[in-house]
C-alpha cells in the first residue's frame, strides 16, 4: 500500500514525445522483506527526475533496479519497467550487459572508490567503450581524450594516464561522469553525485550534469541533499522506507510539501531557517544539571585563544607542507565559533591543536589565560576534561572493546583522575543513566554495543560522552556531517539544548555552510589554512568581504527553499 | 549476497524501515552463530579430551605405556589394544594418551615463550620510538631469516635434547611471527582515533597505555595463539620425529611417529594413531581459534 499523497502514478499525464524511463508500480524485495514498494515515475528525454530520502529510503535500490544491478537475491516487480521503449522485465543477463553503459549510464557516489584503483583513468573510461565493441583502440584513445574534455578535465591526455587516487575528488568524479556518457545513453541515473565534494566543487559538477540534461540526456538523481534536488531537478519523487510519500513537480512538491516527511525533511535544512530555530520537532533535551562546585565561567570572559599558530608536516617526499598558517582566534564562554572550509583548508588540524592533541609548530594556544598548548602532558592533564571533543566518525573514538556504559564511565573516571578530585556525591551509574537520558536516548542502551547502533545514535553517545567531564569548551568537528538531514536536524537541536542549559562554549568545524551559519555566533573562513574571513556569522553571511567566502556562498546549492523570515531564534 | 557488492552506494538495502528507537540493529547473517555449529562442540570436545589425557592420562589409560611385552609385538588392532602394539609389545592407545601431556606440554609452553618474546620486542618498537623500533625491527628481520631446524641444532648441541630444548626452539622460531603482528598492532592502535579521545578525556599515560591501548593491540592475538597451539604442537612433533626431542621409549607423538616409521609396511598403527591425534588436534584448535575469532569481534558475532 502506498501512502502517496498525489498519486500520479498510474494517470502521468504524458506529453509530446514518449518517456525515455517508465516505471509503474515497482516494487523490489530481498527475501520476504520489501525495500522498494509501488513505486511509479516517467522521465522525458533532456528533463531531470530527483529521487529523495534519507539512508534506507530505497531510493538507491529504485534506481539500480533500472540497471539491473539490485543483484540475485533480490525479487522486481512491476507492471512497467521499460528505458526508451524497451521492457527491461525478464532480461537476461547478456541482454543487461547491452543496456548497461548503452542505454543507461550510471555515476556513483565515491568516485575513488568506484575506479579501479590500480587502472589508469582513461582505461576505466574506455571500458564502457571496448565492452560495446568500440574499436580499434586508437579510436577508443581518441574518444576517451574528447570525453575527458568534454565534462571538464583540464589536460586530458596527461590525465587519462593517471591512476586515481593522483586527481582530486571533483576530476575523479568528472572522470565516472565520462564513462558515464561514453556511448551517448540516453539516460544517466547519478546517485549521489556530489556528496563527497567540497561545496564549489559540487556546484561544477552539478553545472555539468545540468549541462548534459540540456544536451537531451534524461537525468535520474538520487541525492538527499534538497538543495542539489532543487537546483537540478524538474520533478521529484520523495521516498520513506520504500514507499513514494509525494511527488511532482519540483516546484510545487518543495515549495507546498504535502506529506508530513516532506516538511520534515524541508524543515531539517538548516539554511531554510533563522539561525537558531529549531529544527526537528524532538522534545526539549531533559539535561541534569550541573554540580555547583563546578560552574561554567563567566559569558564573555575569554577561554580558549589561539594565536598566530602555525602547523608544518613533512610528507614522506621530503617536501615540508604548512597546513594551518598564522591562525589566531578567540573562544570566549558560552560562545560558538564556526570554523568552515573545505577539505584540505587545515579544520581538523586546528581542532587537534586547540584540544592539544597535536603541538603547534609555531605560535601558543591558551586556556584562560593559563598556558596551554605550551605545558606537558602531564601538567594539562588537571585541565583535559574542561575541553571535550566529538568528532565525524563517533565510532572510531569509542574503544572497540566497551559497551557504551563502560564508554561513558570511562570519561567519568578519567575526568576524576585527572582532576584529582572524588565525585560531589553522584553515582556513575546514575550519571551514566542521567547523561544517556539527556541526550534523548534510552538508558538500556549503556549496554549495548556502539557498533550496534545507529548513525544518529553513536553520535548522542559520544556527546553524552563530552558532557560526561562537565566541559566548559566542546570540540565539535564535522559532529554532524556524517548524519541524514532528519537526524544532523534533531543533533544540532540537542546542541543548542546544551549550550542554553550549560553554557557550553563551543568550536564548530564543519565544511556546511548552511549548518555553520545556523550555530555559530562567530565565523571563521579557513582557506588553505589560512584565516580568510573573520566576523560575526550575519555579517559574513550576510556580506562576505572576502572574494573566496563569496565564491563559497555562491556554490551553496537551492539558497532559495523557502526561508521564514517570521521565525524567531 | 546482497548487492552492496555490487554497487558500494548508500547501505539502502540493508534497512528498509528503521524504527525510530530501535533503529540500526541491522544484522545480515552470513553464517550461523559459532556456538551453534556442531563442528565447534567436536572440536572443543576433542580438545577437552586431549587436556584431559595431558592432566590425568592413568584416567583415560590405565595400563603402563612402557610396560614391554615382547610376545605381543606388533599386535594389529583388537579389543584388548584398541590401537595395537608396537615393536616392543607396549600399548599403542597407552602411549599416545601418555604422550599428549608432553606434546601439550611443548606446545603451550612454546606458544607462552614465542608470544612473552613477541610481546617485549613488539611494545618496545611499536612504543619506543623511532631508534628503538629501528633495532627492533632488524631483530625480527634476523629471526625471521633465521632457519628454525638450524635453531634447533644449536639449542641441541647446547642443551641437549630435552622437552625443554624443543619449548626452547620452537618457541623462539614463532617469536618473529607474532612480535611483527604485535608491533603493528600497537603502532595502528596507538594511532587510532579512540586513544586520542581517552588521552582528550583525562585519562593518564599508564591507564591508556594498559586499558586501551595494548588491550585492543593485543586482541587479534587470543586467534593466533590458539592457532599457534597447533602449529606449535606440529611443529615439536616435527623436530621429534628428526629425533631432536624426547628421547624414546618416553612416549611423544613425534618420537612414536619416528619410530613407528621403519615397521610403517607391516605395523601401520604404529604411525597411524599418534598422526591422526596431532591432525585432529591441530585441525580442533583451528576451528576453536576460528569461533573464538568471529566471538570476540567488536559488537559480538555478526
Amino acid at each position: 500500500m502506498t501512502t502517496a499523497s498525489q498519486p500520479t502514478s498510474a494517470t502521468s499525464v504524458v506529453q509530446g514525445p514518449a518517456p525515455v524511463v517508465d516505471v509503474r508500480n515497482l516494487s523490489v524485495a530481498f527475501g520476504d522483506r520489501t525495500v522498494v514498494q509501488d513505486v511509479s515515475f516517467t522521465l522525458e528525454a533532456g528533463r531531470c527526475v530527483a529521487i529523495v530520502g534519507e539512508s534506507g529510503s530505497g531510493k538507491s535500490v529504485t534506481a539500480r533496479s533500472l540497471l539491473g544491478l539490485n543483484g540475485t537475491t533480490a525479487t522486481t516487480t512491476a507492471s512497467a519497467l521499460s528505458l526508451g521503449g524497451q521492457d527491461l522485465r525478464d532480461l537476461s543477463d547478456g541482454a543487461w550487459r547491452k543496456v548497461r553503459g548503452k542505454q543507461v549510464g550510471y555515476v556513483l557516489q565515491d568516485a575513488l572508490v568506484s575506479l579501479d584503483p590500480l587502472r589508469k583513468v582513461g582505461a576505466s573510461v574506455a571500458d564502457a567503450l571496448r565492452e560495446h565493441g568500440v574499436g580499434p583502440r586508437s579510436i577508443r584513445e581518441q574518444q576517451v581524450l574528447s570525453l575527458l574534455s568534454r565534462v571538464g578535465v583540464p589536460s586530458p591526455a596527461l590525465r587519462a594516464r593517471q591512476l586515481p587516487s593522483e586527481l582530486s575528488g571533483g576530476l575523479r568524479q568528472r572522470a565516472l561522469i565520462a564513462a558515464a556518457i561514453a556511448l551517448d545513453p540516453a539516460v544517466l541515473i547519478a546517485d549521489e553525485p556530489t556528496t563527497a565534494l567540497d561545496t564549489t566543487v559540487q556546484a561544477q559538477i552539478l553545472a555539468l550534469l545540468d549541462e548534459l540534461r540540456a544536451g537531451g540526456t534524461g537525468l535520474v538523481l538520487i541525492s538527499h541533499d534538497l538543495g542539489v534536488v532543487e537546483q537540478l531537478a524538474d520533478d521529484v519523487v520523495v521516498m520513506q522506507h520504500g514507499v513514494v510519500v509525494e511527488q511532482g513537480p519540483v516546484g510545487a512538491v518543495l515549495g507546498d510539501p504535502q506529506h508530513p516527511y516532506t516538511k520534515r525533511l524541508l524543515a531539517a535544512i538548516p539554511s531554510a531557517h533563522a539561525p537558531g530555530a529549531r529544527l526537528s520537532d524532538a522534545p526539549r533535551a531533559t539535561l541534569a544539571p550541573r554540580p555547583a562546585s563546578r560552574p561554567v565561567p563567566v559569558a564573555g570572559s575569554l577561554v580558549l585563544s589561539v594565536s598566530h599558530v602555525t602547523k608544518r608536516y613533512r610528507g614522506p617526499d621530503r617536501v615540508t607542507r604548512t597546513v594551518v598558517d598564522d591562525v589566531s582566534f578567540e573562544l570566549r564562554a558560552g560562545e560558538t565559533l564556526g570554523i568552515v572550509g573545505e577539505s584540505g583548508s587545515g579544520k581538523s588540524t586546528t581542532a587537534a591543536i586547540a584540544l592539544a592533541l597535536t603541538p603547534p609548530s609555531s605560535g601558543t594556544v591558551t586556556f584562560e589565560g593559563r598556558p596551554w598548548s605550551d605545558l606537558s602532558e602531564r601538567a594539562r592533564r588537571g585541565d583535559r576534561p574542561r575541553i571535550a571533543t566529538v568528532s565525524q566518525d563517533p565510532l572510531s573514538s569509542f574503544d572497540p572493546r566497551r559497551t557504551v556504559g563502560d564508554l561513558i564511565r570511562s570519561a567519568l573516571t578519567g575526568a576524576r583522575a585527572a582532576r584529582k578530585s572524588s565525585d560531589d556525591g553522584r553515582s556513575d551509574s546514575g550519571r551514566v543513566e542521567d547523561l544517556l537520558t539527556g541526550v534523548g536516548l534510552d538508558v538500556g542502551i549503556a549496554r549495548r554495543h556502539p557498533s550496534t547502533l545507529s548513525g544518529g545514535q553513536r553520535q548522542r553517545v559520544a556527546i553524552a560522552r563530552a558532557l560526561a567531564t562537565d566541559p566548559d569548551v566542546l570540540v565539535l568537528d564535522e559532529a554532524v556531517s556524517a548524519l541524514d538531514v532528519s537526524v544532523q536536524a534533531q543533533v544540532l537541536d540537542l546542541l543548542a539544548d546544551i549550550r542554553q542549559e550549560y553554557g557550553t562554549a563551543a568550536l564548530f568545524i564543519s565544511h556546511d555552510l548552511g549548518v555553520i551559519h545556523h550555530v555559530s555566533d562567530r565565523v571563521l573562513v579557513l582557506r588553505d589554512g589560512r584565516v580568510v574571513e573573520e566576523g560575526p556569522a550575519d555579517q559574513v553571511f550576510r556580506s562576505p568581504r572576502d572574494p573566496y567566502t563569496q565564491g563559497l556562498l555562491d556554490a551553496v546549492p537551492g539558497v532559495s527553499i523557502h526561508r521564514n523570515p517570521q521565525e524567531e531564534p | 549476497m546482497t548487492t552492496a557488492t555490487i554497487a558500494p552506494g548508500e547501505p539502502d538495502v540493508l534497512d528498509p524501515a528503521p524504527a525510530p528507537a530501535a533503529a540500526g540493529v541491522r544484522k545480515v547473517r552470513r553464517a550461523s552463530h559459532p556456538l551453534r555449529r556442531v563442528s565447534f562442540w567436536v572440536a572443543a570436545a576433542f580438545i577437552a579430551l586431549v587436556a584431559v589425557a595431558a592432566l590425568w592420562p592413568s584416567l583415560l589409560a590405565p595400563q603402563d605405556p612402557l610396560a614391554i611385552d615382547l610376545g605381543k609385538s606388533f599386535d594389529a588392532p583388537s579389543a584388548q589394544h584398541v590401537f595395537g602394539t608396537d615393536q616392543s609389545g607396549r600399548d599403542v592407545y597407552s602411549r599416545v594418551v601418555h604422550g599428549a601431556g608432553q606434546s601439550v606440554l611443548i606446545g603451550v609452553g612454546a606458544t607462552a615463550l614465542g608470544l612473552a618474546g613477541a610481546v617485549l620486542l613488539g611494545v618496545l618498537g611499536g612504543l619506543g620510538g623511532r631508534a628503538v623500533d629501528a633495532v627492533v625491527t632488524r631483530v625480527i628481520e634476523v629471526l625471521y631469516a633465521f632457519p628454525g631446524i638450524l635453531l634447533a641444532l644449536i639449542l641441541i648441541a647446547v642443551f641437549g635434547s630435552s622437552a625443554g630444548t624443543q619449548i626452547l626452539a620452537v618457541g623462539i622460531a614463532t617469536i618473529p611471527g607474532y612480535a611483527r603482528m604485535v608491533r603493528g598492532q600497537v603502532l595502528a592502535v596507538r594511532g587510532a582515533p579512540y586513544v586520542q579521545a581517552e588521552r582528550a578525556l583525562g585519562h593518564s599515560s599508564a591507564h591508556v597505555l594498559f586499558r586501551t591501548l595494548l588491550p585492543n593491540a593485543f586482541r587479534p592475538l587470543t586467534v593466533l595463539v590458539t592457532l599457534g597451539i597447533g602449529q606449535a604442537i606440529v611443529w615439536a612433533s616435527a623436530l621429534g620425529f628428526l629425533g631432536m626431542g624426547v628421547q624414546p621409549p618416553a612416549p611423544e607423538w613425534g618420537a612414536m611417529l619416528n619410530a613407528g616409521r621403519n615397521y610403517l609396511q607391516q605395523a601401520w598403527w604404529l604411525d597411524f594413531w599418534p598422526g591422526v591425534v596431532i591432525v585432529l588436534l591441530a585441525l580442533s584448535l583451528t576451528a576453536v581459534g576460528r569461533a573464538v575469532q568471529t566471538l570476540t569481534q567488536p559488537g559480538g558475532p555478526r
